[in-house]
C-alpha cells in the first residue's frame, strides 16, 4: 500500500528560492505543508502558487514553533511519513527518496540527513558543532554526527515521542535528545547540501538555550 | 539642607514621575501600573529626603548610609526584574498559545477549501 508522505516546510523570506524548492519536492510527497513564520516578502504567495498547502503565522516565532505546526497538520491530514526539509534550497529534494528508502527498509522510526562538513567551516563554528555533537551524544547515548540537520523523514508512530517544545533553533537538539531518551531507532543517511549565500543557522543564544535546556532534560532523567 | 545629590535624585524622581504619568495618558500604563510606579518614585524621594535619618538603620546594619541606600535599591531591583521576568514567560506563552490557535484555524479553513475545490 502507497504510504501518505507529507514534507513540512519551515520558511522565513524564502520568496526567491522557495519556488523551485517545492516544484522538486512535489515529486517525490503526496502533500508540501510550508509555514510562513511570518516572512517580510511574498514567500507565502509563491509557496501557494506552486501549490503548497500555506498557513502563515500572525508573528514571527522561529523554525522550531513552524516545524511543530506543520508536522502537527501533517498528522492531522494522515500523514503516514514526515519529511522535514528547509526552505532556502539547501536539501538537495531528490534525497527524500533516500530518507524515505532508508527508514521503510531499516524500519526505524527515524532518519536523519546528515550533511558532510563544509570545507572551509570557520574554526570557531567548527569546535562548537564538534562539542554540541559530543556532548548530545554522550548525555542520550546517540551517535548522530550532524545533530544540527534540518532534514529528517520519521513515522506518525514516532512523532508524538519526538515532538519538541522549543520554538527557535533549539529544536534539532531537542529532537535529537527525544530519539536518545526515548529510545527510538534512528539511521544516519549522508546527503548533499548546497550551500547558499543567505547567512543563518544557530545563534549563540540558540546554543546556550538548547544546552541548559538538555542538561536540565537529563537531570530530570 | 539640601546638598546637590539630593537635589540630583529628587530631580531624577520628578523626571521619572512624569514620564510615569505620560505613559499613563498615552494608555501604555494601567491605572494599576502607574499608582505602583507612582509610589516607587514617592518613595526613592523620601529616601533622598531622609537620608541622613537612616544612619541609625544603617548603623544597625553595621553598613554606611549610602552602601545602605545601594542596597535597598538593588534588592528592590532584582525584584522588579524577577516580576517582570514572570510576565514576560506569561506573556510569551500567552502568545505562543494564540499564534497556534491562529495558525490552526487557517489551517481547518484551507483544507476545508480544498476539499471543497476537489
Amino acid at each position: 500500500m502507497k504510504q501518505n508522505i507529507i514534507a513540512v516546510m519551515p520558511a522565513y523570506n524564502e520568496a526567491v528560492r522557495i519556488g523551485p524548492v517545492i516544484d522538486r519536492v512535489k515529486r517525490y510527497v503526496q502533500e508540501i505543508i510550508v509555514i510562513d513564520d511570518h516572512s517580510k516578502d511574498a514567500t507565502a504567495d509563491v509557496a501557494r502558487k506552486h501549490g503548497a498547502f500555506v498557513v502563515r503565522l500572525i508573528t514571527n516565532m522561529g523554525a522550531g514553533f513552524a516545524t511543530r505546526i506543520g508536522c502537527d497538520m501533517a498528522m492531522e491530514q494522515g500523514a503516514d511519513l514526515i519529511v522535514t526539509i528547509d526552505a532556502d534550497g539547501q536539501h538537495d529534494p531528490a534525497e527524500i527518496h533516500k530518507l524515505v528508502k532508508t527508514l521503510q527498509e531499516k524500519r526505524c522510526d527515524i532518519v536523519y540527513g546528515s550533511r558532510p562538513p563544509r570545507k572551509p567551516m570557520p574554526m570557531l563554528k567548527q569546535l562548537s558543532n564538534k562539542c554540541g555533537s559530543f556532548l548530545i551524544s554522550r548525555m542520550f547515548g546517540t551517535a548522530i554526527r550532524d545533530t544540527q540537520t534540518g532534514f529528517h523523514a520519521f513515522t506518525r508512530e514516532a512523532y508524538p515521542r519526538l515532538r519538541w517544545h522549543s520554538n527557535r533553533y533549539g529544536m534539532v537538539s531537542e529532537f535529537v535528545m527525544r530519539t536518545g531518551l526515548n529510545k527510538l531507532r534512528y539511521e544516519e543517511v549522508e546527503v548533499k547540501t548546497i550551500y547558499t549565500d543567505k547567512e543563518g543557522g544557530m545563534k549563540f543564544r540558540d546554543g546556550f538555550k538548547a544546552l541548559t535546556r538538555m542538561i536540565w532534560w537529563r537531570m530530570k532523567e | 539642607m539640601l546638598r546637590l545629590s539630593h537635589l540630583i535624585g529628587i530631580l531624577f524622581a520628578i523626571i521619572m514621575m512624569a514620564l510615569t504619568w505620560a505613559s499613563y495618558k498615552k494608555r501604555k500604563l494601567s491605572l494599576r501600573g502607574f499608582a505602583s510606579w507612582s509610589v516607587i518614585w514617592v518613595g526613592f524621594i523620601i529616601g533622598v529626603l531622609l537620608f541622613d535619618r537612616l544612619r541609625a538603620m544603617a548603623a544597625w546594619l553595621d553598613i554606611r548610609v549610602f552602601d545602605f541606600f545601594v542596597l535597598i535599591a538593588i534588592l528592590t531591583m532584582l525584584a522588579l526584574i524577577f516580576s517582570i521576568y514572570k510576565e514576560t514567560k506569561v506573556n510569551q506563552r500567552q502568545i505562543t498559545e494564540i499564534v497556534e490557535s491562529v495558525a490552526r484555524k487557517q489551517g481547518t479553513v484551507m483544507r476545508e477549501k480544498r476539499q471543497r475545490e476537489r
